[in-house]
């Protein structure tokens, strides 16, 4: 072969190279094409695969609003907390022991607790929530200290009730997510929650954010504020007086109470006892119910032990027990005032009253005659609370002495068309539309369901079941000049800046009753005060109007009752009414008009001046009214004599000095005018005396008793001829100096409703 | 005529497409890199300053060999390949890496001879078909012989145990037969008896036979969860970028996700940065390389030229294609680095080197245009002595 051609580079060769490059060419074409294919028609998966690990989308949690009362105290409020949680993942072995210690310690957790969540591999495991700054910066401080890894704080939220057990039921609470459970703040969650904002951050395979921006962030709206029309003064006085309700009359089921502004249904206060910590909604607070409780458990258990473990019925005493106790946390839970239906018995017949006024079928000049007893049915005959009858009485009497009879025949005379159409028209068929969760409408007879039977029972408040809410609504319209509104408790709403984004503007329903008809009722219902059944609602000063009621309950255990008491005034120009109910009260009387009323009264006496309605008093009263005791120390006798009587006190001199040494009562003690202060005009002893039982006894008589012993009354409550006393502030057997002013609770209890 | 002689330049549109690679390469290993150099070498420069030196001593030691005539290489071919099989022997004493013998370690500097015995497989085998070009129709001499030498290879590079050095290095030794045209039933027959001991290897050894099993049933994953984490990582990467990218330096995918990003996995980056559009003007790059090559070996003034330039010119194109094949989950995590982009000093060395060779073939063939066939006659052919002898 050719020396130079073996050398060359033959044509073979070049073909071959040739062909090679072409499969190369063509294998690019074919990795271009998978290039193509990835990144251009599978973009989008891929695109989504990778936002799914690079993106963390962070939600950045708007504040939620605050709650105010009527005059800006905070009822609720939201601050910062952390969740501290781990991603054991990064967590080094060497430093489990020393992550576990610290912080069982400060987090307050078992040590196993911790160390077992430490030794997993997840990214992500949550130690403990709502932790407070001062336990976070203590860690933080740890973490730095010792150059930590996996120890994560996430911020949140909790919310706090300023006030704790207080209007809880109208409150409500929040879950863990700080979403609204219950209550306004279940109502309004929307409204107080905002919109949360979200930062989308890109992180790195180790879940640390990429050294370079990639955010996309959407700012937080925080919640509005609620500005409520409930006041907490008001709120205080009804909480307090319903707290002694509760001891004072034994009540097994609940007190509940509405304060209301008659004109415009704003409420300014309302309360259902037992109630609950909206802090710490979970723990049943009733001691009674603590105790039934743990009576559940015991007889669950033994019933449990004595019963053949094999049958499968049987429920173990854990179960029965946390039934028991969702149930009373759910019971506590309950705004009574807009979820519990009840029978209004006689406080609702203001409504058929007025119906019969407006409609005309009765006037006030109709006389009504009750024997104690009316047959409606050759089988059934109602009786009157009074067994001999109330005899011959007029229409405002009849009233007045919540005589059954008599209303049965009014409300005969009224027809179940028209009194189904004034139930209707009052409202008593429809939610009242209160900005509170879970209301509950009423059970009643229409005019198509109603007998002769149910009419009749239904004229004096019997057999329809309907809501407290709804019952005062209907009260205030009869009273108002006739005019339904919607009760309301947020009066306004406020941005995060404390602008006003919503003022809650009155909404009148409709006209009921005609101004005259209203007026009429308001006269009646200010008699029944100020006569016989209404008086232990009465207070010095002031002119109320309101009706008792007393129902038995239907559902309930055998001699329940729920007594009521609703009240309103001025009664020339309303402006506040009060309903308080007392369901299943065992006391010296069921009657709303005896064990209720009272409550009402001194409910209303302190808010009454609160909301700046002045007292008058009329000729009678002036002895009643207190007065304060001046300081006389070291006056001369007659500048200090001159003082009292300035006051309308009496002076009991001790000694013959001429200038005063000592005073008892001292002064600035509040005291009735006309009560006796011993001024003492030279040292001497003074003397006690045993403050006596004065428990049934009238007024005229424990005042007299009370002056001849040397002590100074103070009376309570009703002070007509048949009130008797039924508490006093010293126990009796007490040793108290002379002077003292002792006072004593009167309520006429020959009061039925 | 010495004027002449003068005018004779270097490939310039080699030279400016090698200059491109390197330059592109280095950039987007650099940016791939910073992220992982950042966060676990405390140092986002750690790769590209090593990088950065072994291109430029790279690409002065190229300048240099493009002016070296390739002819004598029919002198060195032998102990290259001695040399650098040596060395590669020499992997087996020293301590392993992610349980593998690939490497020479001498201080803190580590250094693959697998990588160098690439490039003398293809000096030695051009040499022996050049020097011998009759033998070649003889079975034994003419592909046995070769075989046996690439075996002697395989015997070390599956100790090491490293399968993508020895695939490379098998299509390598492969690509410069087929072009130096050997027979192609020689290629069928010697399949068929190399079959056998394939399946020998593959049965005797778990981790081959794992290997092959995996190679069967299931083309997206890797070696191991690690291989298959990576290449599902890498495709995430590839797919988000789209046809524009992220823009450079953009990537997320860096952040670690793809574990090394700035190595075998690069490729997955530049789609992500630049997009489709990016990566496919590489690729074109690449292929203009590639074309040129081609080119360059067709020109070669003899058949040990041609078979060199083609071998350098096979051997970029096959670890390409595998590269990109791997990243884009064609074909399985075997661990094929891109050249010129891939993190890894020596091997940029090597392979600027190589591109060199390529240069100086490109230049020796520009040389016989200019001068002519009698001009080469009337040279002192140092091998034609040698070539008699063989004769």
């Amino acid at each position: 072969m050719d020396k130079k051609e073996r050398k060359l580079v033959t044509s073979t060769i070049k073909r071959r190279i040739l062909a090679i490059t072409m499969v190369f060419i063509l294998l690019f074409a074919v990795i271009v094409g998978r290039l193509a294919y990835l990144s251009i028609i599978q973009h989008t998966y891929w695109m989504d695969r990778a936002s799914s690990q690079q993106l963390r989308d962070s939600a950045i949690a708007a504040e939620r609003g605050i709650i105010y009362d009527a005059n800006m105290n905070i009822l609720a409020r939201s601050a910062t907390v952390w969740t501290v949680a781990l991603a054991p993942i990064r967590i080094e072995e060497k430093n489990y022991d020393r992550i576990a210690t610290f912080l069982s310690e400060q987090l307050g957790l078992e040590y196993e607790t911790v160390l077992e969540k430490c030794k997993g591999d997840s990214y992500y495991t949550i130690l403990k929530r709502k932790v407070d700054k001062p336990i976070v910066d203590r860690i933080q401080q740890f973490v730095e200290k010792n150059d930590i890894a996996g120890i994560q704080f996430t911020e949140d939220t909790k919310r706090y009730y300023p006030y704790g057990n207080f209007a809880s039921q109208v409150l409500g609470f929040v879950g863990t997510d700080n979403n609204g459970l219950y209550g306004l703040e279940s109502y309004y969650d929307t409204t107080l929650s905002g919109t949360p904002g979200r930062m989308l951050t890109a992180v790195n395979a180790y879940g640390k954010d990429m050294y370079y921006e990639h955010e996309t962030l959407t700012e937080a709206i925080d919640g509005y504020s609620l500005v409520l029309t409930l006041d907490a003064e008001i709120q205080r006085t009804l909480e307090n007086a319903l707290d002694e309700a509760m001891v004072e009359h034994n009540v097994r089921n609940y007190a509940c109470g509405i304060i209301m502004n008659v004109n415009t249904g704003a409420i300014y206060a309302m309360s259902t006892k037992p109630d609950f910590d909206p802090n710490t909604p979970l723990e049943v607070t009733d001691e009674r119910t603590i105790e039934q409780l743990h009576q559940i458990l015991e007889d669950a258990t033994e019933a449990y032990n004595e019963s053949s473990k094999d049958d499968e019925d049987i429920k173990t005493p854990e179960e029965v027990y946390l039934e028991a106790l969702s149930e009373a946390q759910h019971n506590q839970w309950n705004n009574k005032a807009i979820t519990d239906i009840y029978e209004p018995g006689s406080v609702f017949k203001v409504v058929t009253a007025s119906a019969a006024l407006e409609t005309g079928t009765c006037s006030l000049s109709d006389e009504f005659y009750c024997s104690g007893g009316v047959q409606v049915t050759p089988e059934i005959v109602m009786h009157c609370a009074i067994t001999g009858g109330h005899g011959q009485e007029d229409f405002t009497h009849s009233v007045i002495n919540s005589c059954n009879p008599a209303f049965i025949e009014i409300g005969k005379r009224l027809g179940k068309t028209n009194f189904y159409n004034y139930f209707k028209a009052y409202g008593l068929t429809d939610k009242t539309g209160v900005d509170l969760p879970s209301e509950s409408n009423s059970v009643y007879y229409t005019d198509k369901t109603m007998g002769v039977v149910e009419l009749a029972s239904c004229s004096f408040g019997q057999s329809n079941a309907i809501t407290p809410i709804q019952m005062i609504t209907a009260f205030s319209a009869c009273v108002n000049g006739g005019y339904l509104v919607q009760p309301y408790i947020v009066g306004q709403i406020l941005d995060s800046t404390g602008n006003i984004v919503s003022q809650h503007e009155t909404v009148t329903k409709r006209q009921v009753i005609s101004k005259e008809t209203s007026d009429t009722m308001r006269d009646i219902l200010e008699q029944v005060v100020e006569t016989s059944n209404g008086q232990n609602a009465y207070v010095a000063g002031f002119r109320l109007g309101g009706k008792s009621g007393t129902a038995e309950k239907l559902n309930g255990r055998e001699g329940e009752y729920v007594a009521s008491f609703c009240a309103f005034a001025p009664a020339d120009d309303p402006q506040v009414a009060c309903l308080i109910l007392l369901d299943g009260a065992r006391s010296y009387s069921r009657y709303g008009g005896v064990i209720v009323a009272p409550i009402v009264a001194s409910v209303m006496s302190e808010v009454l001046p609160y909301l700046g309605v002045e007292a008058v008093y009329k000729e009678d009263e002036v002895e009643t009214v207190g007065t304060f005791v001046p300081n006389i120390m070291d006056y001369s006798l007659t500048s200090a004599r001159a003082a009292l009587q300035k006051r309308g006190l009496n002076a009991e001199v001790i000694g013959d000095g001429q200038r005063v040494t000592d005073q008892y009562p001292v002064g600035g003690v509040g005291l009735p005018k006309g009560s006796k202060v011993y001024v003492y005009t030279e040292d001497k002893l003074p003397k006690y005396v045993d403050v006596p039982d004065v428990n049934g006894r009238s007024v005229s008589y424990v005042k007299s008793l009370f002056e001849s012993i040397g002590l100074n009354l103070a009376v309570d409550g009703s002070s007509s001829s048949s009130a008797v006393a039924v508490a006093q502030d010293y126990e009796p057997g007490a040793n108290v100096r002379e002077g003292t002013v002792i006072t004593v609770d009167f309520v006429n209890k020959n009061i039925n409703d | 005529m010495n004027d002449e002689k003068l005018t004779i330049k270097t490939d310039r549109f080699l030279l400016l497409v090698t200059t491109i690679l390197t330059v592109v390469g280095l950039i987007m290993m650099f940016s791939a890199g910073f992220s992982h150099a950042l966060y676990l070498k405390g140092d986002g420069f750690y790769y590209i300053k090593r990088q950065a030196i072994f291109a430029v001593m790279g690409f002065i030691a190229m300048l240099i060999i493009s002016h070296i005539p390739y002819r004598i290489y029919h002198h060195f071919a032998w102990i290259f390949f001695l040399i650098s099989y040596i060395l590669l022997a020499a992997t087996l004493a020293m301590p392993p890496i992610n349980n593998a013998k690939r490497w020479i370690i001498i201080g803190g500097f580590t250094f693959q001879p697998s990588e160098m015995i690439k490039f003398t497989i293809v000096l030695l085998f051009a040499h022996l078909i050049s020097v011998a070009p009759e033998k070649m129709d003889n079975f034994n001499l003419g592909f046995l012989r070769f075989m046996i030498i690439l075996g002697m290879v395989f015997l070390i590079t599956l100790l090491q145990p490293h399968l993508s050095g020895t695939i490379l290095i098998f299509a390598i030794g492969m690509a410069v037969l087929f072009i130096a045209g050997v027979k192609i039933r020689y290629f069928f027959a010697g399949a068929a008896m190399s079959l056998p001991i394939l399946a020998l290897i593959v049965l005797t050894s778990d981790k081959y036979r794992y290997a092959l099993e995996r190679i069967l049933t299931n083309t997206q994953g890797g070696d191991t969860a690690d291989e298959a984490y990576q290449v599902n990582q890498g495709l995430i990467a590839i797919g988000s970028g789209g046809l524009f990218g992220l823009g450079l330096g953009n990537s997320r995918q860096k952040q670690l996700y793809v574990p090394e990003p700035q190595n075998d996995f690069v490729f997955s980056i530049i789609c992500e940065e630049l997009g489709f559009i990016g990566a496919f003007i590489i690729v074109i790059i690449f292929v203009l390389f590639i074309v040129r090559g081609a080119q360059i070996s067709m020109r070669a003034p003899d058949k040990f030229g041609s078979l060199i330039a083609a071998g350098i010119t096979a051997q970029v194109a096959i670890q390409v294609i595998l590269n990109i094949a791997v990243v884009t989950a064609l074909v399985p995590n075997t661990g094929i680095g891109l050249p010129f982009f891939s993190q890894g000093g020596t091997a940029l060395f090597l392979l600027l080197c190589e591109v060199g060779v390529l240069l100086n073939v490109a230049r020796e063939s520009e040389r016989v245009e200019i001068m002519g066939d009698e001009e080469e006659e009337t040279q002192t052919d140092p091998f034609d002595d040698l070539i008699h002898r063989e004769d």
